[in-house]
């Protein structure tokens, strides 16, 4: 099955001479079962890039493939059955229960009833919902983390060779984002698929993206792996980009039993598992607004704790950005 | 109160209830034909949307029984210029909400199911619709209690129903008979809201809205 590749891909909004192309002329190769992350500053054009693949806006000029065949060769709509598309705000249907939302695109596909129902049963357990609990339920009944599980189960329905992710986890808390972004990873390992994700949060995109498309102004400036990115920006832009989130990213290098301290004399109540970087473990705390939380072992035996405290002065003595 | 009129005309009344009730389904069933193509498409094409509402507006303040004899001229008595009239009126308020049912559907769905791969048509029959339906149903709730009220005045078109046990009341001097009509269009009125209010209940789009 195929990979993508955009050639010369230039959007313009509106007819007038005066308005500047979102996209500008940019030609990507995304192989088949890659997982490419669009990077880049809001307005940068990559959400209008993203959307041109499954035709949802139409390119003022250049072309689209999915393997040799070009977007408009194919009926929109068949396409579109055929390229997963999930984004920020879910978009899953208020009326229908979780069941019937991910039924959507093998309902539209004539699928047989009991193939549909195995589909939906095998799908939710993917995404780590339990089908006995949630196959009913209606999305206001479930949280934002778990209604974009369903937004990813409903896009991966009819297993589509392509998946289209627009900013998925960008609505959603940190701690919950963090889980999200794990399992995604769990379900790419698994399935496969070539995967284009648009994101603003570097940290996000270093996570996932076997390669990174870094756009700005509706131009294509550097696309390489997440290690090539680090180690050789084109740019200042690319540099600083990269480099804001210096800090964070030294923390999720860090092991926590490197900050915590031994003397448990004043154990926390939340636990941390060894091994949890420290990037994990300031989510945790900061979002259960606890001071400390105490290390355990495998076992759940205690192995030390941690302060918060401790981890913001890690993260304050971290050296500036490089270069 | 004196419902004299009722035990000794009871196959009457209930002539009169049944002709009213007709007379209303029609209305409302030829009234949700022409307004839910036409609120669909002033929804869709936005430069309709002010003057058609404008138009079905003002028919909506004439006064009915105005209205009605007025049509006498045109369309002759009987059935057809009463419903002419009655269906007039529906269209404002089922037209409206139609219209703003489907245009209050959260771009954010519409976008989902196009990239999902639904066609225009599939999209508005299993998104925009039932996500409408509990608006469009609201207006059918209004318009069906006003249309249970101005089809009294459509006895003057000789059309029958509960109207005519007021006019003929009226004119034999049998206040008997006047009472007997009144509250059996007050009890139709209230039975009607009732079951359109236990229909919404049942929608999806409702159900799903009180599920928390």
């Amino acid at each position: 099955m195929p990979g993508i590749s955009l050639d010369n891909v230039v959007k313009t909004f509106g007819t007038d001479d005066g308005s500047a192309p979102a996209v500008r002329g940019v030609s990507l190769a995304i192989e088949e079962g890659e997982f490419v992350v669009l990077l880049g500053p809001s307005g940068c054009g990559k959400t209008t890039l993203l959307r041109m693949i499954n035709r949802l806006i139409e390119p003022t000029s250049g072309q689209i493939f999915i393997g040799d065949r070009e977007v408009r060769d194919f009926p929109v709509t068949d396409l579109r059955r055929h390229i997963g598309y999930v984004i920020q705000q879910v978009g899953l249907f208020p009326h229908m229960t979780v069941a019937q939302n991910v039924a959507t695109v093998p309902r539209l596909l004539g699928w047989k009833k009991q193939r549909t129902r195995e589909r939906t049963r095998e799908l939710l357990e993917l995404v780590a919902l339990p089908p006995g609990e949630y196959l009913d339920r209606y999305p206001r009944q479930l949280s934002g983390g778990q209604q974009q599980r369903v937004g990813i189960a409903r896009a991966m329905a009819a297993d589509p060779q392509i998946m289209l992710m627009d900013e998925p986890f960008g609505a959603i808390d940190a701690i919950t984002r963090s889980d999200l972004q794990q399992e995604l990873l769990r379900i790419q390992r698994k399935v496969g698929k070539t995967v284009v994700f648009v994101t603003h949060d570097v940290e996000e995109a270093l996570l996932l993206a076997d390669r990174i498309a870094v756009m700005r102004t509706g131009e294509l400036v550097q696309y390489d792996t997440p290690l090539a990115l680090l180690s050789h920006p084109v740019d200042d832009f690319v540099r600083e980009l990269l480099g804001s989130q210096d800090v964070l990213r030294r923390l999720s290098l860090l092991e926590i039993t490197a900050l915590m301290e031994q003397e448990s004399g004043m154990a926390g109540t939340t636990q941390v598992p060894a091994g949890t970087s420290a990037r994990e473990a300031l989510s945790l705390l900061l979002g259960t607004g606890a001071d400390r939380a105490t290390v355990v072992d495998p076992q759940g035996r205690p192995l030390g704790t941690l302060t918060l405290d401790r981890i913001l002065r890690e993260a304050r003595a971290a050296p500036p950005a490089p270069g | 109160m004196d419902f004299s009129y009722f035990s000794t005309h009871q196959s009457a009344v209930l002539a009169a209830l049944l002709r009213h009730i007709e007379i209303t389904g029609l209305t409302l069933g030829i009234g949700l034909a022409i307004a839910i193509p036409l609120g669909t498409l002033i929804a869709r094409v936005r430069v309709l949307y002010v003057p058609i509402l404008g138009i079905l507006g003002t028919v909506y303040t004439i006064p009915s029984f105005a209205f009605i004899a007025f049509l006498i001229g045109f369309v002759g008595i009987g059935l057809h210029s009463a419903l002419f009239a009655l269906v007039s009126y529906t269209q404002f308020i089922l037209v409206r909400n139609t219209a703003v049912g489907l245009r209050e559907v959260d771009p954010v769905i519409l976008d989902a199911a196009s990239g999902m791969g639904m066609n225009g048509w599939q999209r508005l029959a299993r998104v925009e619709f039932p996500l409408a339906l509990p608006v469009i149903l609201g207006g059918l709730r209004v318009a069906t209690v006003a249309t249970i009220a101005i089809a009294t005045v459509a006895a003057i078109d000789d059309a029958g129903g509960l109207g005519q046990l007021l006019f003929d009341g009226y004119n034999n001097g049998q206040t008997s008979e006047i009472e007997v009509g009144a509250v059996a269009l007050v009890i139709l009125a209230i039975v009607a809201d009732i079951l359109l209010r236990l229909i919404d209940r049942l929608l999806p789009a409702s159900r799903a809205a009180a599920n928390r």
